[in-house]
């Protein structure tokens, strides 16, 4: 099945977006390496964790709120770049890396799961892993994109922003895992079959 | 498995190679090699016969029942 034309742009497609995912990191990681070395330059930008465009969707949920400490002095704003504490900047920095790095991750065994249908291999154990793993890097995305804390020295501001639908993927790539196992048996049958 | 393919037998007592059977029945060498080993799930009726044909046998010439 070389010449299959959706298979091919769905390979291509998926290397575009696993450079994009490595532009991005490297982005980040430039940003915040020059956020700590020159704290000036985005210190005055003010930070409001806003209602995510997700949220529209009927399967989601959302909370958000802001609390300011006590020391504030009159007409200060608490919620500026230069007043994030550096772990808590630190940790979402790191916590936008893994995001990252998951959606690379399953990105990937897409890829590949593509390539062994072109290669006419569809139902390998080798694709089944790869489906689980699709599956369990989407559920730890869930989770992870679904709660947000950043503190600043004078309030905190949290956000809790569940997406359900991305529960119902996962479901939905664990059934298909188990359906490739069984397609692995029957073909194993088959070929065992003179 | 307790089913036994003796094939090997067969060929020896008819003096043909298994390479030459597999020709003549049409299947694979690498099929041919899995039917021998005993690793094969199943046997078609066509290939049976196949088989039975070239080798001028009965199937229980070649499939044997031995309790595990």
């Amino acid at each position: 099945m070389t010449k299959n034309t959706l298979l091919n742009i769905a390979i291509i497609i998926s290397r575009i977006v696993k450079v994009l995912f490595v532009i991005t990191a490297i982005a980040i990681t430039s940003l915040y390496i020059y956020v700590q070395l020159d704290n000036n330059l985005f210190a005055e930008k003010q930070i409001m964790i806003s209602k995510p465009v997700i949220s529209n969707n009927y399967f989601s949920y959302f909370i958000s709120g802001s609390e300011t400490y006590q020391g504030l002095e009159k007409g200060e704003n608490p919620f500026t770049v230069s007043q994030i504490e550096a772990l808590s900047l630190f940790i979402y920095y790191i916590k936008i890396l893994i995001v990252l790095l998951l959606s690379f991750i399953a990105l990937n065994s897409f890829e590949k799961i593509i390539l062994s249908v072109k290669k006419l291999e569809t139902f390998s154990l080798k694709n089944v892993k790869r489906f689980r793993k699709i599956g369990f890097c989407i559920l730890i995305l869930f989770f992870l994109e679904g709660y947000t804390v950043i503190r600043f020295e004078y309030g905190m501001q949290k956000a809790i922003a569940f997406n359900y639908s991305s529960l119902i993927y996962v479901l939905i790539i664990f059934i298909v895992a188990e359906i490739f196992k069984e397609g692995y048996a029957l073909q194993q049958e088959n070929e065992l079959t003179i | 498995m307790p089913i036994v393919v003796n094939l090997d037998i067969m060929l020896v007592k008819r003096g043909m190679k298994s390479k030459e059977l597999a020709e003549i029945i049409g299947i694979t060498t690498a099929n041919m090699s899995i039917l021998k080993s005993g690793k094969a799930k199943a046997v078609r009726f066509s290939t049976l016969e196949a088989i039975c044909k070239a080798l001028d046998c009965q199937p229980s010439d070649i499939l044997e029942y031995v309790e595990d």
